[in-house]
């Protein structure tokens, strides 16, 4: 139901809806074997043994009601306002329905009276100040954690049999303990930014403030409680988590010259910190994750790697350490190293700074397109021999492994995945994420447009093009792209392509 | 604007009233709620038959469910696990600590179970339905909690003892019970048990492999050993020994159960009386990547992996024929002919150079190979690290343990079976 008016100088946009979503999802399967003939392929011409017929159904279902306003104001000021009002089927009754609103407000000052009067118009030739706020919701969490819920045990592995010829017994589980307060999960959205354009538009600025608060985030209580209560937990509306930066960029562009040019930059920096994750009583105050971004390492500190038995006995080891494994630290004093000896460290693989750098060039019929890339303030953490004993250790961490020949080695004796004296969380092996890399350049050359007019083509491009051309990184020295975002070190490589092509437009 | 504002609002109000219900109720169609399962004996039953899974399983299962008897024996000096599947060799070398633990640890399985079974143990009795089958299923789930406790006070010494289930609104805290004051539990329970439960199920019975009177006596008489052994009994008190020796006497006085006298390695691939209770399993799992046993122990050139292997002190612990150690100088045993002239059980337990393993159709590439069943643990023999897999080879090349695989049996009451031995040595002097 929409509404759509002008008057004078207002403008009114509104309209109301309701959406309704349900799915069902019903599956029967029946096999049979050895069909009596391949002329008639049905059901039953098959033989019975080995048949199987089975079948599955599941359900949902989710409404939401929506309302949207916007307004107008001789194009100076701009409100937006819109409610969302939605239940699902996921949450109990009385906690099933949650209202999402948002709003955004505009001023474009550019459109000003005096802004218009004062000349300023030749300076500034665009300002718009913008800020806006809104509630989401998300009930993204596996299904039905308010009931009790028993199901058929579907592992071979937890099968139970019976009875003089071993007859499986069917048998059921407890899937989960029913949190019956479950709801949605929200996320407040703050954001206040502007857009600007300078130098007759040829100098665009935009620039952002933003901060997400995740509340109620679904997640399991299990460092809090016990063990010993058998408990398999739901998901409960626990965590809290802050997320706030920047986002900024700049546009420079030069069309009307004899070289043409455009060069920008965008830059994000963000920054998350936990407010509240369930943790145990027992995790060290150096462990805590309350006031660290998501993600972030807890890792053993270390001296290096011992480098000869005095230093193994002169400190406190794992039991059986010796000269060539890694020196850790014993932060909490006890004379032991245990996991309680792993601290926290303020990064996680998740950059806080992510930028861009978009470049062109065009002269004459030649032009070249540059995008670079990169991140900063992101550490990764790689075990080197994660992968087993299949794969051969990099070439780094051969040469430069402990052995008594070569005691001053940089890197550990010869270790295998399970090694938990060399192959741990530590920050010997955290490596920084920087990088900065030339994603695509492209060169290309466009013929002049009257030579293949006659025969209905309208542009002529050949172009050479390549991907992922240079990096600097300092990663790459230990064999792994910066990019890589797991601890084993395996990613599907970034691959370098070059291209070259012929682009045609009729 | 404030009036359409208003309308806006209005018609959202509307629909906000039009009930539709429907939408939103839905309930989970692959699982059954609170309401059926205490309202439906059978329903009430398969809940209990998941509660089995707290007995040993002899699957290997990637270690999830693994019956640590044989694990465990890489872990001392019995066997050694080429792969080490269960990272045992952190114990070999003494530095087992509880960061490093990993698949030893069954604490949080095992309460997971524990609280299973006070959930059922707390609804049982409200389940309408035959009260003699409502009993059992008690009895039996009864005797599977202590079971449980048991399995916890064995490797952890005293625990909290928790009888009542949790949920998410509980007060957490627990206290930590002694030693003597779970074996008291234990023993409680299992009385209990045995008490609701029936003296033995015949092999033809349907509940055959469940829960009985005598199996719950059984563990009975085991926990009051372990109580009675050197680790919780220092000062040597006789009233432990002699109660565990009671409990043992009761079992045996039920006079269903006899020792085994017949084939050796028939002990565990037969049902026979010396079986207590068993516990049921597929077979099919033995041979398999994945769950199998036997897959873990058989040679290569049988396409097993071959990643436990006998270490020479077991093997050498086979005696020769007539019951003496192979040191014994009159025991005849000739180093250069290792495997000749063995205790039966030798032949029964080990696989060496020159014995057949497995029925000829079950390795037909061997014969096409120009083979046979016989292992070939000789430099470049099929089974040795020159032979078919050289990944999966066998370590100890000579030798191999073909751990019996207890298919269908798990035995709750240690018997002494020198006597039974000493019987068929005489019996069968030319057994293999």
């Amino acid at each position: 139901m929409a509404f759509d008016r002008k008057f004078g100088k207002h403008k009114i946009n509104a309209f109301v809806g309701y959406e309704q979503t349900n799915s069902n999802w019903k599956e029967t399967y029946a096999y049979r074997r050895d069909l009596l003939s391949s002329q008639l392929d049905q059901l039953y011409t098959g033989s019975d043994k080995n048949q199987i017929g089975t079948g599955y159904a599941s359900q949902d279902g989710r409404e939401s009601f929506l309302a949207r306003m916007s307004y107008d104001y001789n194009s100076k000021y701009l409100v937006d306002v819109t409610l969302r009002y939605n239940g699902s089927f996921n949450f109990p009754k009385e906690k099933r329905w949650g209202m999402f609103p948002s709003v955004s407000l505009g001023w474009r000052i550019s459109q000003e009276k005096f802004f218009k009067d004062n000349n300023i118009k030749n300076i500034v030739n665009y300002l718009k100040l913008r800020a806006s706020w809104g509630v989401m919701g998300s009930d993204d969490v596996a299904q039905y954690y308010f009931l009790t819920r028993y199901r058929v045990v579907g592992r071979a592995e937890n099968y139970t049999y019976f009875g003089p010829n071993y007859s499986l017994a069917e048998a059921l589980y407890l899937s989960a303990t029913p949190n019956p307060d479950i709801t949605w999960e929200r996320q407040d959205s703050k954001n206040i930014g502007f857009d600007a354009a300078f130098l007759s538009s040829k100098l665009n600025i935009s620039f952002d403030a933003f901060r997400y608060l995740r509340k109620d985030i679904l997640a399991q209580r299990n460092a809090s409680i016990p063990l010993y209560t058998g408990l398999s937990l739901p998901y409960e509306n626990i965590g809290k988590s802050l997320n706030r930066g920047l986002d900024f960029s700049i546009n420079y562009n030069e069309y009307k010259s004899k070289v043409k040019y455009h060069v920008g930059a965008n830059f994000t920096f963000a920054k998350s910190k936990i407010i509240f994750e369930d943790e145990s009583p027992n995790t060290p105050d150096w462990q805590r994750a309350t006031g660290f971004p998501i993600d972030s390492w807890v890792v053993f500190k270390t001296k290096g790697i011992y480098h000869t038995q005095s230093e193994v006995d002169g400190s406190p080891h794992l039991s059986g350490a010796g000269p060539g494994d890694l020196w850790i630290e014993d932060i909490n004093g006890d004379g032991n190293i245990t996991n309680d000896d792993k601290v926290r460290v303020p990064y996680s693989a998740t950059p806080k700074i992510t930028f861009g750098i978009p470049i062109g060039i065009q002269y004459k019929n030649f032009s070249l397109d540059m995008v670079w890339a990169g991140q900063a303030m992101a550490k990764q953490l790689i075990l080197p021999q994660m992968q087993g004993s299949v794969v051969s250790p990099p070439t780094w961490l051969y040469n430069g492994r402990w052995t008594k020949d070569n005691p001053d080695a940089p890197y550990p004796r010869a270790f295998n995945y399970n090694d938990y004296r060399n192959s741990v969380f530590a920050d010997f092996w955290l490596r920084d994420a920087s990088f900065l890399r030339l994603k695509s350049a492209m060169l290309s050359y466009t013929f002049s447009s009257h030579y293949f007019k006659k025969v209905g083509i309208s542009k002529l491009k050949i172009y050479i093009v390549g991907f992922n051309l240079f990096s600097i990184d300092g990663m790459r020295k230990f064999g792994v792209d910066p990019e890589t975002n797991n601890i084993t070190g395996i990613a599907y490589p970034q691959t370098r392509i070059f291209k070259c092509g012929l682009n045609v437009e009729l | 604007m404030k009036n359409i504002l208003f309308t806006v609002f209005i018609i959202t109000g509307l629909l906000l009233t039009s009930c539709t219900k429907s939408v939103l109720d839905k309930a989970p169609l692959d699982s059954y709620t609170d309401q059926n399962v205490w309202n439906d004996l059978s329903l009430t039953q398969a809940f209990a038959n998941n509660l089995y899974n707290i007995l040993p399983n002899p699957e290997h299962n990637w270690d999830n469910t693994t019956n640590r008897t044989w694990a465990l024996s890489s872990a001392c000096d019995e066997a050694y696990n080429k792969f080490n599947n269960y990272n045992a060799s952190i114990m070999n070398a003494g530095e087992f600590s509880h960061d490093n633990i990993e698949i030893f640890d069954i604490w949080s399985r095992t309460d997971k179970y524990i609280q299973d079974c006070n959930i059922f143990l707390s609804k049982i009795e409200d389940v309408p339905g035959d009260a003699s089958e409502r009993n059992r299923l008690k009895g039996e789930v009864t005797f599977l909690r202590a079971y449980a406790y048991f399995k916890l006070i064995r490797d952890y010494g005293g625990v909290p003892l928790i009888t009542k289930p949790f949920d998410l609104n509980s007060d957490f805290t627990a206290t930590l019970c002694s030693f003597a004051d779970c074996v008291n539990f234990v023993c409680n329970e299992l009385d209990a048990a045995a008490k609701l439960l029936p003296v033995n199920y015949n092999t033809g019975d349907a509940n055959f492999g469940r829960a009985t009177k005598a199996a719950a006596m059984a563990i009975k008489s085991r926990v009051l050993l372990y109580d009675a052994s050197p680790l919780w009994n220092p000062t040597n008190d006789m009233g432990k020994w002699q109660k565990a020796s009671y409990a043992a006497k009761a079992v045996i006085d039920l006079n269903i159960f006899q020792l085994y006298q017949g084939n050796y390695a028939d002990i565990f691939t037969t049902m026979n009386p010396e079986l207590i209770m068993v516990r049921g399993i597929n077979k099919k799992n033995m041979w398999s990547a994945f769950e199998g046993v036997e897959m873990f122990l058989s040679p290569i050139g049988f396409h097993g992996k071959a990643s436990f292997a006998p270490s020479q002190n077991l093997v050498d612990a086979f005696g020769t024929a007539d019951g003496k150690e192979i040191t014994d100088p009159t025991s005849g045993y000739n180093p250069q002919h290792p495997y000749h002239n063995r205790d039966p059980r030798f032949y029964a337990d080990i696989v060496y150079d020159g014995r057949p393993y497995g029925r000829p159709g079950f390795c037909q590439d061997r014969y096409a190979a120009g083979h046979t069943n016989v292992a070939e643990f000789y430099e470049g023999g099929l089974d040795s690290p020159q032979g078919w897999d050289t990944w999966n080879n066998s370590m100890t090349r000579y030798t191999l343990v073909q751990t019996r695989v207890f298919h269908q049996q798990n035995y709750l009451l240690p018997i002494p079976r020198e006597e039974i031995l000493r019987t068929n040595l005489k019996q069968n002097p030319g057994y293999n």
